[in-house]
């Protein structure tokens, strides 16, 4: 299943799941492929997923993986945020009155 | 400072000894957030500015953990993406970061959340762990143009050195 691409907010791009496959080696170094694979295993996802709810259930399992990945899933977490409500708030100035 | 590309700059702070620093405090108890939500207040109220922040950046965002003045969104809006992050540029100098007016500096006319916000103005001192890791930064934001002075800086510098006391006592076993 493949979520239709989001549009950029301000220049920021909707994270996704190779945005969350790069973070995992990124803040693992050398550990980071095993690091990445027991991710996946604990999700239960491939990791070729590129729908959103997949990214979700990634970065749930990643809270839960171990205190490093912790911090890389809530920063994931606030650039979706961030992400949802800056998209809102340039719709809403967009829109026509 | 010019932060280059997200890439470079995510790579610098998810350095994966950073991170393993970061990891060691418990980012997320309720009671540290008290703490240091106080703070903030205190340090805004006596640079007599509208917003002041704790803040931890991570490998790709700020994770805000002590606030005031910013609208206290629960659980759903806790940080800023880490490349507009004014408080990213006091982390990657390791000392205090001082903005006067966004809109007169081309380096930051264009930042999208001082635009939102209408936050023109910043300073900022790194928090900085026994080791050397810089972890974070505390800072306040006004909403007009401001010099800051050293005498505000030395307020600020005041407020790390109780985050980083407190933070200490949040260590994880």
């Amino acid at each position: 299943m493949t979520t239709p691409a989001t549009p950029d907010a301000y220049g920021l791009s909707r994270p996704t799941m190779a945005d969350a496959h790069e973070a995992m080696h990124r803040v693992h170094g050398h550990t980071g492929r095993s690091s990445w694979a027991r991710l996946l295993a604990a999700a239960k996802l491939t990791g070729t997923e590129t729908d959103e709810p997949s990214l979700l259930r990634l970065i749930e399992a990643m809270t839960h993986l171990d205190p490093v990945s912790r911090l890389c899933a809530q920063a994931l977490r606030i650039r979706l945020t961030s992400h949802t409500h800056l998209a809102a708030a340039h719709l809403a100035t967009r829109s026509p009155a | 400072m010019n932060l280059t590309t997200n890439t470079t700059l995510f790579d610098r702070l998810g350095e994966p000894a950073r991170m393993r620093h970061l990891a060691a405090y418990d980012l997320f108890h309720p009671e540290l957030r008290d703490h240091l939500d106080r703070i903030a207040t205190r340090s805004a109220q006596r640079l007599q500015a509208p917003v002041s922040m704790a803040s931890i950046l991570l490998d790709s965002a700020q994770l805000i953990i002590g606030r005031h003045g910013l609208p206290d969104t629960g659980d759903e809006l806790q940080g800023t993406p880490a490349e507009w992050a004014m408080c990213t540029h006091t982390v990657l100098a390791a000392a205090p970061f001082l903005l006067t007016d966004n809109t007169a500096d081309p380096r930051h006319a264009d930042n999208p959340l001082l635009a939102v916000t209408g936050l023109r103005s910043y300073a900022g001192v790194p928090l900085i762990d026994g080791s050397g890791h810089v972890l974070g930064a505390h800072c306040v934001l006004d909403a007009t143009p401001r010099h800051f002075t050293e005498e505000n800086i030395d307020v600020l510098n005041q407020g790390a050195a109780e985050i980083m006391q407190i933070l200490d006592r949040h260590r994880l076993p």
